[in-house]
């Protein structure tokens, strides 16, 4: 039995957003019963807290929302990044060794304006579930949303994009009003409309092997078993891939390259391991997974080809990673 | 929609709250924790805009810790300059330029986002070689020496003070010379080499720790220490030996607000003597480097300026008042020594040629608004306008007490019209009521009225840094206030209106 709460089809935040208001909200969700948040750690400590509360309750009537990416909620639109030194320049792939900047889109879907709503940005490594007690706060912004509105919102400490993972990072945002309650430690954005993340990198389909290492969180208390699937095909919505500032537009079917996973580091012409790896987590740990895409075909000027690697429970998404593949 | 025309189209600037002077050319200092980021906000179009909201949104060093604040105007005339402040800590504040963002808002338009870089300096003080240095990012300023012409002997303080960790302020110090070394990070090579914050002058530098060193002995006087860096607390203890004068202190009266404000007044006044006698178009350091070409492969590692001036007339604010200086310019590069001397007469260029303040006669209590109306005159006969001064003025009560109110030419609330060169505030009775009876006073009888104005610096972002340097903020062109060399006398604080409450 997991500690993570289990997925149901329709989540906290299907819930307020349907609901129109925090009190109808929070009455619903009682009346589920719905399970609360699992690590009921505050921001940024990440020390043991209490229990309870169990559930995000806004303290007034502006509800912020950051969107969630879909199909999957760790593709979020609302958050990107704009690489150099231009804040107002276009989005674009970070750039390792540089500076870039981030953005995050916020709507007020309550029924009162926001003023003052402060707007967390993080980094992350990639990885499946993350705990605000081990990302990276970038900077905080400030931003007033009028009932109904949205707002684009920048966070002006510049992000300077690590050479680990050659700047194939993931971004989290965080809205927030002064009198909310904290959140728990693990990032968990399909049940708080006011968190994101943004788990969407683009990487570059090269005659040489693609690298990238995944951090598999597990949860604190227990021993969890997962299985980690790399998915070739689909597409991304055109918003989505806008703010990753890619021009290819039409996305292959055919896989263009094979995927392997593995516990261990692959050698360049290697075996790279299968596109399916289950994984054994203890408690409170990350266990690195690598993995190595090699190039079997081709992609045009105007292609792309889509890259999810999934992580699931008992057929429930957990979490994921997932890359954009453009032409060299 | 189209994106809200309001910008704020000049580097923001520091205000330090507790004396609510602006720090010299608007630079931010982490030696002082506590400072307001203050920006003149623009509406560039030719229309009104209504239900304005105004915000900072973010600021590009997550050691400067923002307090947020929205501002709301039901209405900001075309072309008017409404003047914004954020109060900040910049207790942790890296030297550098960070960006900050505004956004504005405005019914009929889209939110309208502004970027601009302020300019943050570290001074510190080492007490065992009596140096203060400061930081930025392209190097350091060490200034030793200071020659002071100091006042009365007793100290200042605003009244009901001291308590704990609170010291009397010995200033305002009036400087005579000062030993400035640059050491440039990295050493350069050629002619001249990169200016602080890429636009002011090094003495302008210079200027900040003088005045952070005032502002700081201020502060401890009222507040005690924990609103400044302890690092800062240094004092002056030079004085100049060819001066026997001593200048005056002002008056521990007024109440805490006031006190402080004025006291902060005349150290910034004392305080830019520096800057007036080491010339506003070129200063020592740019003309030593201009005469003292360094041969090639040389890199210039430090430059020494020795600077001494004595004054041929009193340093009044807003006034041309004369100083002769001597300098001396020495380059150490890598592989010699160089050295430039100078020695000239040179005068306060930020001046007024009249300051006019109208005031009503008298005004009924208690529901009535006590107003006051100045103008800055320049020597051309030109008014100072909208952004380009921050003005405030000190309405005294019949018993003492102090209240500061900002002055505007924005057009907004008592502003009759925005740009007229005509700074407006009010203060309602009412208000001055409730605050004068935490005092034990009320509003009958006679208020006076004193009113200050500091020179902005407007230029554009992006004009090319020598020429962006000849242009220096932060200088008071009017000031109720003077620093006189009459050390038998408080600091003369005349009053240039009178109200009389019925």
């Amino acid at each position: 039995m997991s500690n993570e709460p289990v997925r149901l089809s329709l989540s906290r935040r299907d819930i307020i957003r349907m609901s129109g208001g925090t009190a109808l909200a929070a009455a619903a969700l009682g009346a589920l019963g719905l399970p609360a948040a699992d690590d009921a750690t505050n921001v940024p400590s990440g020390a043991p807290a209490p229990q309870a509360p169990r559930m995000r309750l806004a303290a007034s009537g502006a509800q912020l929302l950051i969107r969630d990416g879909t199909p999957h909620w760790y593709e979020s639109p609302d958050i990107w990044a704009v690489p150099g030194s231009d804040p107002n320049g276009p989005p674009g792939q970070p750039v390792a060794g540089d500076i870039a900047f981030v953005w995050a889109r916020v709507a007020n879907t309550g029924r009162d304006d926001a003023f003052g709503a402060q707007v967390r940005f993080y980094w992350a490594n990639p990885s499946t579930r993350m705990r605000f007690s081990t990302i990276h706060l970038i900077g905080t912004a400030y931003a007033d949303i009028p009932a109904g509105a949205t707002q684009d919102v920048l966070c002006l400490v510049p992000w300077k994009v690590e050479f680990v993972n050659g700047g194939h990072e993931c971004l989290v945002a965080v809205a927030s009003m002064p009198d909310d309650p904290s959140l728990p430690d693990l990032v968990d954005p399909p049940a708080y409309p006011n968190v994101a993340q943004r788990n969407l990198t683009v990487f570059k389909v090269l005659k040489s092997d693609f690298h990238l290492m995944v951090g598999i969180g597990g949860g604190q208390q227990e021993t969890q078993r997962v299985r980690l699937t790399a998915e070739i095909g689909g597409e991304l919505p055109e918003e989505a891939l806008a703010t990753l500032g890619v021009q290819q537009t039409r996305p292959v079917t055919k896989p263009q390259f094979r995927v392997g996973l593995s516990l261990k580091p692959t050698e360049p012409g290697g075996d790279i391991g299968e596109p399916v790896l289950d994984v054994t987590v203890p408690p409170g740990q990350s266990i690195p997974v690598y993995v190595t895409v090699r190039t079997t075909g081709r992609l045009g000027p105007d292609e792309y080809q889509l890259l999810r690697l999934v992580e699931r429970q008992d057929q429930q998404v957990l979490g994921g990673v997932s890359l954009v593949g453009i032409g060299g | 929609m189209a994106p809200t025309p309001m910008a704020v189209q000049t580097r923001p600037f520091a205000i330090e709250p507790v004396t609510n002077v602006m720090l010299p050319d608007g630079i931010f200092d982490n030696a002082l924790y506590k400072l307001r980021i203050a920006c003149h906000y623009t509406n560039t179009s030719g229309a009104d805009l209504t239900n304005v909201t105004l915000y900072l949104e973010s600021i590009g060093d997550p050691g400067i810790v923002v307090t947020a604040q929205t501002y709301t105007f039901a209405k900001i005339p075309a072309g008017a300059s409404v003047l914004v402040s954020w109060a900040a800590d910049f207790q942790h504040a890296t030297p550098g330029k960070p960006m900050v963002s505004f956004v504005a808002r405005a019914d009929g338009y889209t939110p309208a986002r502004s970027i601009r870089q302020i300019f943050v300096s570290q001074t510190r003080y080492d007490a065992t070689t009596k140096t203060y240095s400061c930081t930025i990012p392209e190097g350091r300023l060490d200034v030793s020496g200071v020659t002071v012409i100091k006042p009365a002997k007793g100290g200042w303080s605003p009244g009901d003070l001291p308590g704990d960790n609170k010291r009397p302020w010995k200033g305002p110090y009036v400087p005579t010379g000062l030993t400035m070394v640059w050491h440039p990070n990295p050493a350069y090579a050629g002619t001249h080499g990169e200016l602080p914050f890429a636009d002011p002058w090094w003495k302008v530098i210079a200027l900040v720790v003088l005045i952070v060193a005032a502002i700081v002995g201020i502060i401890a006087a009222a507040s005690g220490a924990g609103t400044f860096d302890v690092g800062i607390s240094g004092e002056f203890d030079e004085t100049d030996p060819g001066v026997v004068t001593e200048c005056c202190r002002p008056e521990p009266a007024g109440g805490a607000e006031g006190a402080t404000t004025v006291a902060g007044v005349c150290g910034v006044i004392a305080s830019a003597a520096l800057a007036t006698a080491l010339a506003d178009d070129a200063d020592p350091h740019w003309r030593g480097q201009e005469a003292t070409p360094p041969a090639a492969g040389e890199l210039t590692t430090a430059e020494r300026v020795r600077a001494s001036w004595r004054f041929l007339d009193e340093p009044r604010a807003g006034r041309p008042y004369r100083t002769n200086v001597q300098w001396a310019y020495e380059r150490i590069t890598t592989g010699a020594t160089y050295h430039h001397a100078v020695s000239e007469q040179q005068s306060n260029v930020h001046v007024t040629k009249d300051v006019t303040v109208t005031t009503p006669g008298t005004v009924s209590g208690p529901d009535g608004t006590l107003w006051v109306e100045a103008s800055f005159i320049r020597p051309d006969g030109q008014p100072f306008t909208g952004p380009n001064l921050y003005s405030f003025a000190l309405f005294q009560a019949p018993k003492g007490f102090m209240i500061l109110v900002p002055l505007t030419d924005d057009g907004v609330g008592y502003d009759r019209l925005a740009n007229d060169g005509v700074y407006t505030g009010g203060l309602p009775l009412q208000l001055a009521s409730r605050i004068l009876r935490s005092q034990g006073q009320d509003i009958y009888g006679v208020w006076k009225v004193f009113v200050f104005g500091q020179d902005v610096n407007r230029v554009a972002p992006g004009t090319p840094p020598e020429i962006a340097a000849q242009t220096i903020g932060g200088f008071f062109v009017g000031s109720a206030i003077q620093i006189t060399f009459d050390p038998s006398l408080p600091c003369p604080l005349e009053a240039q209106g009178s109200i009389k409450v019925i």
